[in-house]
């Protein structure tokens, strides 16, 4: 581990990957400050652009990109208390009271510091797990395979919102999506009514569409609506060591809450955020500032979010299971590149995983020095015109798409599916089980069929193997979640004043 | 409610066709494989009659008092017209180029968000075109027709 994580380091001290670091580290920061884009879309975004680069170049721009557009989210959420990302609204319950109180400057600080001791500290922890996982990992076959897809499909669960059935139906479309292109195992074509769906959808128009094209005509609906005032920013880098000190405990413990969450697929930032918050808040010598300008609950949740990156990375790298959306389309981007996420990538291309871990260990210093130094610039972000806003993001993806095949029918089939997203929102089916089904869904069938070939067409084969019971039972227990934890909630809710305490702040 | 039932039905239709088209496709040479039309065929029927219940659920939820939230559009001019301009675009990309179909999209999208003048919507749409000139044509050696 440690020869391989020095060469991930003698990788990316080159000037490409240097660049594509501090490249991915702005552009997540502009990117995640203004209200409605975030890390999906942003990663979404910036595929297109990796096309021709080298693969450790790429990824580690995406990562990075990844990493500081969680943070971006705070920015939104403590200046104007509408939180970047979903993992930012425990931010804003403090850090806009701080704001409003004229601490606007020091909340930014907090933020991007527990930010950066945060990703650090679950760097560090992803390093010790992921690589144990992946070893493990290298003896599942087919029928693991299957149920190793099946259980990320069940993490449709914690994705879907309000409603399960809803999350539901949207896996199976995004599953039928999936199924158009070339029977995986025949080989005759399927739904396929031109030549040009043989090779199936494609991954990264098909995500720009869903994600970007539909929020472009949200952001058109809402017009010149959403402008932001001014905010005077004062003492971003003038906090004294001291207030770090009270803090020590919440970094620690936000951190080891965030990279736990964070490695549960499907559970991701913003639970982490939350139950980091929570934790901060009953450990707290004055409970009662949170929600009145508490920096520790900032620092909670900061710490807690940007650590959730870093675990979601742990099944993503070692399983090949994308656990949430952004990292869903971090596997569209590794396979351009001919890279299959999964145990073998630790075997195969040693440098990827590496270099990815390399780069959260050395990009953590270089995104606490951006995201101070910049702060004035990312409040400004949050002022860009709407119309402006929506134009570029549309107008890029086009051109994104048709970059990824030199061609314009992935022009169309993100055209499409940006309309069907934007409907989908409207009949407020989420789309991000969508995008887990696109990933997962040619996994499961073709390791099904596989598995059913090998064992003459028996069924009950499939559960002879421990490792493939052992994931059958989390896929059922991860959709079964939702129920149990409201029968549980039921029955806490008058043991647990705090966390409906925290729930209900503004 | 109407909105939400409308593109149940949509995708009710869709289902349906993808359902048709698996339980037409061959069965498989070898007898253990379930062939390529098995498993759409039981996604699209899942589908089915998940939509079904929650078509249901919806009109349910039209009767009692909580069901009166409803799929809002607040600008349906401007959405409308940024929908045109988006199948405009993906209809004439082809045959007038990336550049133009760009300036095109960029136009539409400003003028649906309520973008009225025409400087800012010409200095938007040079500047895109640079970018992308800039940053796909020279920089990744994107050739953009």
């Amino acid at each position: 581990v440690l020869e391989n994580l020095i060469n991930g380091f003698g990788l990316i001290l080159q000037w490409p990957v240097l660049l594509a670091l501090l490249g991915g580290t702005v552009s997540g920061y502009l990117l995640g400050a203004i209200p409605g884009l975030g890390p999906s879309l942003g990663v979404a975004l910036l595929v297109p652009f990796t096309f021709g680069m080298d693969p450790v170049v790429a990824m580690v721009a995406l990562v990075a990109l990844y990493m500081a557009a969680e943070y971006g989210g705070a920015i939104s959420a403590i200046l104007l208390n509408t939180p970047g990302t979903a993992a930012a609204v425990a931010t804003a319950w403090d850090g806009y009271p701080m704001s409003r109180q004229g601490k606007a400057g020091f909340a930014l600080n907090i933020s991007i510091v527990s930010s950066g001791i945060g990703a650090f500290l679950s760097a560090v922890l992803l390093i010790w797990t992921a690589v144990p996982l992946s070893e493990f990992a290298l003896h599942f076959g087919a029928t693991e395979y299957f149920a190793l897809a099946l259980f990320g499909l069940s993490l449709v669960s914690s994705l879907s919102g309000k409603s399960l059935p809803r999350g539901l139906l949207a896996m199976l479309i995004g599953l039928l999506l999936a199924c158009i292109g070339m029977d995986p195992v025949i080989g005759i074509p399927r739904f396929s009514p031109i030549p040009d769906f043989f090779d199936g959808i494609p991954l990264v128009p098909a995500l720009l569409g869903l994600y970007a094209i539909s929020e472009v005509l949200i952001m058109v609906e809402n017009g010149k609506a959403v402008t932001a005032e001014p905010v005077k920013l004062t003492g971003v880098l003038g906090v004294p060591l001291r207030e770090y000190r009270k803090l020590t405990k919440t970094l620690f413990r936000s951190s080891a809450i965030g990279y736990v969450i964070g490695v549960i697929p499907g559970a991701g930032a913003s639970i982490a955020s939350l139950i980091a918050y929570n934790s901060a808040k009953r450990s707290s010598s004055e409970p009662e500032r949170f929600g009145n300008g508490s920096p520790e609950g900032v620092a909670a949740s900061e710490t807690a979010n940007n650590a959730a990156v870093s675990g979601s990375l742990a099944p993503l790298l070692a399983l090949g299971i994308p656990g949430s959306a952004t990292a869903a389309i971090l596997v569209g981007a590794l396979t351009i590149q001919g890279i299959q996420p999964g145990p073998l990538l630790f075997a195969r291309n040693p440098e990827i995983p590496y270099s990815i871990f390399a780069s959260l260990l050395l990009g953590v210093p270089l995104m606490v020095i951006i995201g101070l130094g910049g702060a004035r610039i990312w409040a400004k972000m949050v002022q860009v015109p709407t119309p402006i806003l929506a134009s570029m993001v549309g107008a890029t993806c086009c051109v994104g798409a048709y970059a990824t095949e030199n061609s314009f029918f992935p022009v169309g089939v993100m055209m499409v599916l940006g309309v069907m997203g934007y409907l989908l929102r409207k009949a407020d089916i989420p789309l991000a089980p969508i995008v887990l089904a696109l990933v997962l869904g040619p996994m499961m069938e073709t390791n099904l069929r596989r598995a059913l070939v090998t064992a003459q067409g028996d069924y009950l084969s499939l559960l002879n193997h421990p490792i493939t019971l052992g994931l059958f039972a989390l896929s059922l227990a991860s959709l079964a979640m939702p129920l149990i934890r409201k029968q549980l909630g039921k029955k806490l809710k008058p043991r647990r004043p705090m966390l409906d305490e925290a729930g209900a702040n503004p | 409610m109407k909105t939400r039932l409308s593109a149940l039905f949509i995708l009710g239709a869709v289902a349906t066709w993808f359902a048709w088209q698996a339980a037409n496709m061959p069965e498989s040479m070898n007898p253990s494989d379930v062939g390529p039309g098995r498993i759409p065929l039981i996604l699209a029927s899942a589908a089915l009659i998940l939509l079904v219940s929650i078509a249901i659920g919806t009109w349910r939820q039209r009767a009692s008092a909580a069901g009166s939230e409803s799929a809002s559009f607040p600008r349906p001019g401007g959405t409308l017209l940024a929908l045109c301009g988006l199948g405009l675009t993906a209809l004439t990309i082809v045959h007038v180029g990336m550049y133009a179909g760009c300036t095109l999209m960029v136009a539409a999208i400003l003028l649906a968000a309520g973008e009225r003048r025409w400087w800012v919507i010409a200095l938007c749409a040079a500047g895109f075109n640079l970018f992308a000139w800039l940053c796909f044509a020279r920089l990744l050696q994107v050739p953009l027709q």
